[in-house]
């Protein structure tokens, strides 16, 4: 029977109890039961950043079962924005090792009187001092506990000077680069007084049938590698996304100004960064993917900073997204942001903001403190970071302001603030052109979402037939065609918040464009060997329903923004000035129909609240129901 | 020429349909339907990619989306 671990920091007092299976089977366990724990011990109109506010880890339901199981996810009051949903995923090896010591989920409440961290060993968990830590960086912080511990095997999640100092956009970081970020989720661990959470177990998994789940697990492991994907992600990780998005004109170049970046035709790309940073490839816990690398800067003003990562999402960030193209100052960036457990989608996005205000004269080096903020400057960059992380200068307002730093700023600032939901939007993404996954990022619970809205079937221009197959209804295959895409949105946001919820890392399944990856058949295989369940895809796919309706009704309750938070930044309604897409844009009248249609097909109202119908028909009109 | 060679075909990310044939070893192909010619890597020998694109006219910068 799966745990749950209620730590309460503020009495330093702990509560176990065994998560009721019919709970796992609605929720099953990752995003799923975080959202359900979530509802129903939050009471409403908490402050995110009070005693009151809950932190929430979970692991998937799977997690440490199958290959590529190994996320963990974190959820809490969101910190970043208007204290709506706040969620978010990492990979690595923390997940497994939690169930190994014992837990699925641990729900975290009160403050700490102290800077604390948790020792979580074998059904063991134990409040300890760390003050030694407090101040230290992520890098320096993991070196500490391994010594204090004297184990080299436990896993570490903790935060930064970023999320001590409750930067809005703080991440909380798993190792030297694995990261659950956006929605503040490192502010509200600081905000408890809380630097790490260091797990380790013995214990092993209780599994219904292990000899098949061997099968599967070797079955799903040679499917993986068999795709024409495998290859080219285990070389060169979600770098070789960057060329894909760039070439086809789908990226922010200077805060969403252009949508193709030159500048990095032989310069930026992932062959480069395998010839001249990279020294090894690693993987999560029993992934054949290894996508992740370390790589060295080995000359020029940066020699010497090694790191982890990085991943596209950093290359186009503190690429194109703020006029650069050079490798060695994305890498310095990408340790910085590491070693802070700084979010890379907010801080580049934020970073972008500032240099197009310079661009157009709204702020000058009077409000800069100095700083030169034209396009590209490497050294500002560095430091927008170093002060976002230790609330210093212009960068600690904007880390303790998030998107209302506009209000301070003023003047014509908040026009080129590209925000959903008050988070910023991911600064990398410029998929306007692209009509499903524009509706499904906008729409997603914590709001521009690339995790939950990336449709990557709709670009690939795949005949009808074969998206008919894969989604049960007449999808257009030009991505810019509306046909059939309000479904496609819904589809591919239950699937992934099913991922989510069992913990599969999603470059193992169909999301990322390879139909012959993991789908639901696989889930359900596993779910059978691992809990003894028959579960079919349809059973599943409601699942990822109700939670997704059950993180809407939490949107509703704490913060009354329904439609008006599923609209995309406004930059969505202006044409891309660049070939190949050149004035492609989304129509906000037929947007706003897409909507509606959305809406109907979710059965929620035309305000986009789920009906009363839709409560009761996925079992969650007496929430919160408080069964556990 | 493509005697002995293994085919394999690339998605075009200038018209995102087309479709690129390209041969072992091949580093450029040029796309037949909207004439952009790539720079063209070779993941494994089987596993072909695009790089980059040839820029052959002039740099194209359009006007800001902002205005």
């Amino acid at each position: 029977m799966e745990r749950l671990a209620i730590i309460d920091l503020s009495s330093e007092q702990v509560e176990c109890k065994d998560i009721p299976e019919n709970v796992q089977r609605m929720y099953l366990g990752g995003e799923g039961l975080n959202a359900y724990l979530l509802y129903n011990h939050l009471s409403p109109g908490v402050d995110p950043l009070s005693p009151e506010n809950v932190l929430i880890f979970g692991a998937g339901l799977i997690s440490g079962c199958d290959v590529s199981s190994s996320r963990f996810e974190v959820t809490s009051k969101s910190a970043e924005g208007e204290g709506g949903f706040g969620t978010s995923n990492s990979g690595g090896f923390w997940s497994a090792e939690l169930k190994y010591a014992g837990f699925q989920h641990l729900l975290i409440k009160g403050k700490a009187s102290r800077p604390t961290y948790l020792w979580i060993h074998d059904g063991e968990i134990e409040f300890r001092d760390a003050s030694f830590l407090w101040g230290h960086d992520t890098y320096e912080s993991l070196e500490l506990i391994l010594d204090d511990l004297g184990d080299q095997n436990v896993q570490v999640a903790m935060i930064g000077q970023a999320g001590e100092n409750l930067v809005r956009f703080a991440n909380i970081m798993h190792g030297l680069k694995r990261a659950a970020g956006r929605t503040g989720m490192g502010c509200i661990m600081g905000s408890k007084l809380l630097k790490a959470i260091v797990v380790r177990g013995k214990q092993g998994l209780k599994v219904n049938d292990p000899e098949k789940l061997l099968d599967i697990f070797t079955s799903h492991r040679s499917q993986i590698m068999s795709t024409k994907i495998y290859p080219v992600i285990s070389r060169y990780g979600t770098l070789t996304i960057f060329c894909v998005q760039n070439q086809s004109g789908m990226i922010s170049v200077k805060n969403n100004q252009f949508n193709y970046f030159e500048e990095a035709e032989g310069r930026l790309d992932d062959e480069i960064f395998e010839e001249q940073y990279k020294t090894k490839s690693l993987a999560c816990y029993a992934c054949p993917l290894r996508c992740s690398h370390r790589y060295r800067i080995r000359s020029g003003p940066y020699a010497g900073v090694w790191g982890e990562g990085p991943e596209f999402y950093m290359m186009a960030g503190f690429g194109p997204a703020v006029g650069n193209a050079d490798w060695d100052c994305i890498l310095a960036a990408n340790t910085l942001i590491n070693r802070y457990g700084l979010d890379v989608g907010s801080t580049s996005g934020y970073i972008a903001w500032l240099m197009e205000l310079w661009q157009r004269g709204i702020i000058d080096d009077k409000d800069t403190g100095g700083l030169n903020l034209d396009w590209g400057n490497k050294e500002t960059i560095l430091t927008l970071i170093h002060q976002m992380a230790k609330n210093e200068g212009l960068g600690g307002m904007i880390g303790q302001k998030a998107s209302r730093a506009a209000v301070v700023i003023g003047k014509d600032s908040a026009r080129y603030l590209y925000t959903q939901r008050g988070m910023m939007h991911e600064s990398p993404e410029n998929t306007r052109a692209s009509r499903a996954t524009t509706l499904a990022a906008a729409t997603s619970s914590r709001g521009s979402d690339h995790l939950k809205g990336r449709c990557a079937l709709e670009f690939y221009a795949m005949p009808p037939e074969v998206l008919a197959k894969i989604y049960g209804k007449p999808i257009a295959s030009d991505f810019r065609s509306w046909e059939g895409k309000a479904w496609m949105a819904v589809w591919t946001q239950h699937f992934t918040t099913v991922v989510d919820s069992l913990g599969y890392c999603k470059f193992a399944t169909i999301w990322p464009g390879s139909t012959h990856n993991l789908n639901y058949k696989q889930f359900c295989e596993t779910i059978k060997a691992v809990k003894g369940w028959d579960v079919t895809p349809e059973e599943l796919m409601e699942t990822g329903e109700r939670i997704w309706n059950l993180e809407r009704m939490f949107i509703e309750r704490e913060t009354g923004i329904l439609r008006e938070g599923d609209i995309p930044p406004s930059v969505y309604f202006t044409p891309q000035p660049l070939e190949p897409l050149k004035g492609e844009k989304i129509d906000r009248a037929e947007y706003e129909k897409r909507l509606d249609e959305y809406y109907e097909i979710r059965g929620w109202t035309r305000e986009g609240a789920p009906t009363a119908g839709t409560l009761k028909r996925l079992k969650l009109d007496g929430e919160p129901s408080h069964l556990l | 020429m493509s005697v002995g060679k293994k085919e394999y075909t690339l998605r075009c990310m200038r018209c995102l349909g087309g479709r690129i044939t390209v041969f072992t070893g091949d580093s450029a192909a040029r796309c037949s339907h909207c004439g952009q010619n790539w720079r063209i890597s070779w993941v494994t020998p089987e596993v072909a990619k695009i790089r980059g694109r040839i820029i052959e006219g002039g740099r194209k910068d359009g006007a800001s989306s902002h205005n």
